[in-house]
C-alpha cells in the first residue's frame, strides 16, 4: 500500500469519525431532548392533578371559613340516610335531580341525627365538592378516585359506588394518603404523593395525591385524587427504537411505570433495581442521586434521569453504549463507510491501473533498455534478422518505444560494430606501417638534382664557402 | 663561464623536410628554446621566407619588426639589426649567461612576393649568418629552412654543422626524404639527424626506428608523438617552456643533447 492510499484512508477515517462522534454527540442530544419531552409531558399531567387537588382543598377551606354559621342540612346534593340496621349513613338510594354522575357516595360512621353544627358544616361542605369531583374527573385523566375523608369519621367518594362495596372505614385513617396529610407529618400542608397503594375498591395499583384541609388551624381532613399506575405507562412507553428501558421511579425506590413491569393489577412493590440492566442493579441509589438530565455512564450503559418537579419522582432511562454505536454504524454510517470503502477502492485501482499502464510498462522499458544495452555488437542477437525482445504483454501504446529503443540500440550497435571494424583495419594498417622506398625513383630524383649543373656549381661554391668559414675559424 | 666559450666554433644547425606541414618551425623553436635555458647563446634564422612563421611561436608581435631577414637581404640594415632578443621568453631560470635571438622573415605580402619573383643573394644569407654569430657570440645558429630542395635551401645545408631532416609517418615524407638524405651526403653534410614528428602513439617506435636507421643510414634523433597537448596550444607558445615535464619536452631535451655532442664541420 502506497502512501497516497495511506492518506486517503486516514483522512477518510479521521471524516468518518468525527462525522461518527459529531453523529453520537447529536444522539445523546436527542435523547435528552425526548427525555426532557416526556418529562415535561407528565410533569403537565401531575400539575393539573395537585392543582385540583389544590383546588378541591381551597373550595373546602372557603366553604368552612364562609358558611361560619352552621345551616342545617340544606344543601341540594344532600340524599343521605341512615343504612337500616347499621350504624353508619350513606347516600346509596339516589334520587332525581341527583344521578350517579353528579355525586359521589357520602359514606360515614354513626347517626345523622344530633350532630354537632360543625359536623354539619363539614358534611355540607363534603357535599358541596362534588361538582369539584366532577371537574376534576374531566380534567384529570386516568382518576380513579377523588374524595374528601373527614377527620369525623367520614368520606365523600367520587365517583358514586354503592357503600356496600365501598365506604368509609375507620382504619382509613391508618393509610398513607391520610397520615400524609397530618400535620405532624405535613406542617406545610403541601400537597403529597404516596407510595404505590392497592386500590381499596379493586382498581388495581394506584398512587394518591392528597392535601390536608383546615380550618384556620384545625385539621379537618383530607382531599384527594388517586390515579391509575396504568395511567403512567404511555410515558414510558419507547423513547427510541433501541434497546433503551424507560421508567418512572419514585424516592422510595418503587417503580411507578414501567413499559413491561408495572401493571395496576400487578405486584405492590417492584423495586427499580428490577428495571436496570443486572450490571448496574447495585448502583440504584448512584445512579438517581446523579444530577438531574446530565448524562452517566456505567457499565458500558448510558443513564440519564430527569427529577419531576410535581412530584418527588424521577424519570430515568438507560441504554447500552454499544446500541447506539451500532445503531449509528448500521444506519447512518453505512454511507460514510461506502463512501470510505468506494475511496479506499478508487484509490486501489487508480493505483493498480497506474501500475498497470504506467509504472509496469516502464519498469519493462527500463529492462528492455538494460537488455538491449547488454547486447554486444557481435552477439547473434545483433544479427539484422533477429527479432527484439520485446514481453508478450505490454501496456496499450507502449509497444512503439520499445521498438524505437530497439531500433536505435541496433542501430548504435551497427555504428559501433563499423567503428570497431574501421578501428580494427586501421591498427592493423598502422601495425603494417612500413617505411618502403621506390629505390629507383629515388635514384632516378637523386640523378635529377644532382647531374644538373646548377648542383656541380653548388657543390663548388659550397666548398669554397665551407673553405671560407674554416678560415675565418682559424682567423679567430 | 657560459659553455660556448669551450667550443672553438659555434654550430650552426638546420632543420629541413622535404615537404611543408613536417612541424619544423615548431622543432626549431623547441630545440633552439632546449639548448638557450641550458646557458647557450642561440640564434634563430627564419630563411623560410617564402611562408615565415617561426616568430608566432614565440608571441612576437608583427608590428614590431621594424628590420627583417628579407631588409638584410635586400641591403637595407645589417643583420644584427634584425636580430631581436626573446631571451625573456625563456623565464626566470634560465641560466644566468644565455641568450636567445630571433631574426624574423618578413610577413608582409609585398616582400614575400618579391622573394619569390626576384629570390634572393644566397652569399649574403651566409656572409649574415657569419655576422650574427659573430656580433652576437652565439653557440649556436638555428636555420628554419623552406621545405624542398631548392637552391637557398640546399646551400644553407651545405653551410651546416647539423642537419636535422623532419618528417612524418607518411609514404610520401619517406620517399621525399631518402632522396634528401642522399643529396644531403652528396653536399657532405657532417651531422644528419632524423626527427620523426607527429607519429601516432600506436606505432611501435623502436619498430619505426629501426627502419628510418636501416632505410637512411642515419641515426634518428628522436620521435615525437602526436600529442592533443600540443595541438591545444595550437603554436600559442614553445611547447618545451610551457610544459617541460611532458614527454615532448623530454624527446626535445634529448634531441639538443645529440645536436650539442655532434662533431663541428
Amino acid at each position: 500500500m502506497d502512501v497516497t492510499t495511506v492518506v486517503v484512508v486516514l483522512v477518510a477515517t479521521s471524516i468518518s469519525y468525527l462525522q461518527f462522534r459529531a453523529q453520537y454527540l447529536n444522539e445523546l442530544q436527542l435523547i435528552r431532548d425526548r427525555l426532557e419531552e416526556r418529562g415535561l409531558n407528565l410533569d403537565y399531567h401531575l400539575k393539573i392533578v395537585t392543582n385540583r387537588v389544590e383546588a378541591l382543598r381551597s373550595q373546602a377551606e372557603s366553604y368552612l371559613v364562609v358558611n361560619g354559621n352552621p345551616p342545617l342540612l340544606a344543601s341540594p346534593y344532600n340524599q343521605l340516610q341512615q343504612v337500616p340496621g347499621q350504624n353508619r349513613f350513606a347516600m346509596d338510594q339516589l334520587r332525581l335531580p341527583l344521578t350517579a354522575d353528579q355525586v359521589g357516595n357520602l359514606t360515614g360512621v354513626g347517626s345523622l341525627q344530633n350532630r354537632s353544627p360543625e359536623f354539619n358544616l363539614e358534611l355540607n361542605m363534603a357535599l358541596n365538592l362534588n361538582p369539584s369531583f366532577q371537574v376534576t374527573k374531566q380534567l384529570v385523566p386516568g382518576l380513579t378516585w377523588t374524595y374528601y375523608i373527614s377527620n369525623n369519621q367520614f368520606m365523600n367518594r367520587y365517583p358514586w359506588i354503592p357503600s356496600d362495596q365501598v365506604r368509609f372505614l375507620p382504619q382509613l385513617y391508618s393509610q398513607e394518603f391520610y397520615t400524609a396529610t397530618l400535620a405532624q407529618q405535613n406542617p406545610e400542608r403541601k400537597v403529597v404523593w404516596t407510595d404505590v397503594q392497592a386500590d381499596s375498591a379493586g382498581k388495581g395499583l394506584i398512587v394518591t395525591a392528597a392535601a390536608p384541609v383546615y380550618l384556620t388551624k384545625t385539621f379537618k381532613g383530607a382531599v384527594a385524587v388517586d390515579l391509575s399506575l396504568e395511567e403512567f405507562n404511555p410515558y414510558v412507553k419507547e423513547l427510541d427504537n433501541r434497546q433503551g428501558s424507560l421508567f418512572l421511579a419514585n424516592a422510595q425506590g418503587q417503580l411507578l411505570a414501567h413499559p413491561s413491569l408495572v401493571r395496576s393489577s400487578g405486584p405492590l412493590q417492584q423495586p427499580v433495581g428490577d428495571a436496570l440492566p443486572d450490571a448496574l442493579r447495585s448502583q440504584e441509589n448512584q445512579i438517581l442521586q446523579h444530577p438531574s438530565m446530565q448524562m452517566q455512564e456505567m457499565g458500558g450503559y448510558l443513564l440519564i434521569h430527569q427529577s419531576l418537579t410535581n412530584a418527588p419522582w424521577k424519570l430515568v432511562f438507560w441504554i447500552p453504549k454499544a446500541a447506539i454505536t451500532m445503531d449509528l454504524v448500521s444506519e447512518r454510517m453505512v454511507g460514510s463507510l461506502a463512501l470510505l470503502l468506494g475511496l479506499i477502492g478508487i484509490v486501489a485501482f487508480m493505483q493498480w491501473l497506474t501500475r498497470r499502464e504506467f509504472i509496469r510498462p516502464a519498469e519493462q522499458l527500463l529492462q528492455h533498455i538494460e537488455r538491449e544495452s547488454q547486447i554486444r555488437p557481435d552477439s547473434p542477437k545483433n544479427s539484422e534478422f533477429s527479432k527484439p525482445e520485446i514481453p508478450n504483454w505490454i501496456a496499450q501504446g507502449w509497444l512503439p518505444w520499445f521498438e524505437t529503443i530497439s531500433h536505435t540500440f541496433a542501430d548504435n550497435r551497427r555504428l559501433l560494430q563499423e567503428l570497431q571494424q574501421r578501428e580494427q583495419r586501421l591498427k592493423q594498417q598502422i601495425s603494417q606501417l612500413k617505411i618502403e622506398i621506390d629505390q629507383g625513383k629515388r635514384s632516378r630524383e637523386f640523378n635529377e638534382i644532382t647531374e644538373t649543373d646548377y648542383f656541380r656549381q653548388l657543390e663548388q661554391k659550397a666548398e669554397m664557402i665551407r673553405r671560407k668559414m674554416k678560415d675565418i675559424s682559424n682567423d679567430e | 663561464m657560459s659553455e660556448h666559450t669551450n667550443h672553438s666554433m659555434p654550430k650552426i644547425v638546420s632543420l629541413h623536410s622535404y615537404r611543408g606541414g613536417t612541424g619544423k618551425s615548431n622543432a626549431t623553436a623547441n630545440i633552439a628554446s632546449t639548448i638557450a635555458q641550458q646557458g647557450q647563446r642561440v640564434g634563430i634564422i627564419d630563411s623560410d621566407i617564402q611562408s615565415p612563421g617561426i616568430h608566432v611561436l614565440f608571441g612576437f608581435d608583427e608590428r614590431r619588426i621594424e628590420h627583417s631577414l628579407n631588409d638584410y637581404l635586400w641591403g637595407r640594415c645589417a643583420i644584427t639589426e634584425a636580430a631581436y632578443d626573446v631571451t625573456s621568453i625563456l623565464g626566470e631560470t634560465r641560466a644566468a649567461d644565455c641568450g636567445l635571438y630571433l631574426v624574423p622573415a618578413s610577413v608582409k605580402v609585398s616582400d614575400i612576393s618579391r622573394v619569390i619573383r626576384e629570390r634572393y643573394d644566397v652569399d649574403r644569407l651566409h656572409e649574415g649568418f657569419q655576422d650574427l654569430i659573430k656580433t652576437l657570440r652565439l653557440d649556436y645558429l638555428f636555420i628554419d629552412t623552406h621545405p624542398g630542395l631548392n637552391e637557398e635551401t640546399l646551400l644553407s645545408l651545405t653551410i651546416s654543422d647539423v642537419v636535422v631532416i623532419v618528417l612524418r609517418p607518411d609514404q610520401q615524407d619517406f620517399q621525399g626524404t631518402a632522396v634528401t638524405v642522399d643529396v644531403a651526403r652528396r653536399l657532405k653534410v657532417p651531422n644528419l639527424l632524423l626527427l620523426i614528428n607527429k607519429v601516432l602513439p600506436d606505432y611501435d617506435f623502436n619498430d619505426l626506428c629501426q627502419q628510418a636507421v636501416n632505410t637512411y643510414e642515419s641515426p634518428v634523433a628522436g620521435i615525437l608523438p602526436l600529442s592533443e597537448d600540443m595541438i591545444r596550444l595550437a603554436s600559442g607558445g614553445i611547447f618545451s617552456l610551457a610544459y617541460p615535464d611532458h614527454l615532448l619536452s623530454q624527446v626535445y631535451r634529448q634531441i639538443a643533447r645529440q645536436i650539442a655532442a655532434a662533431p663541428p664541420l
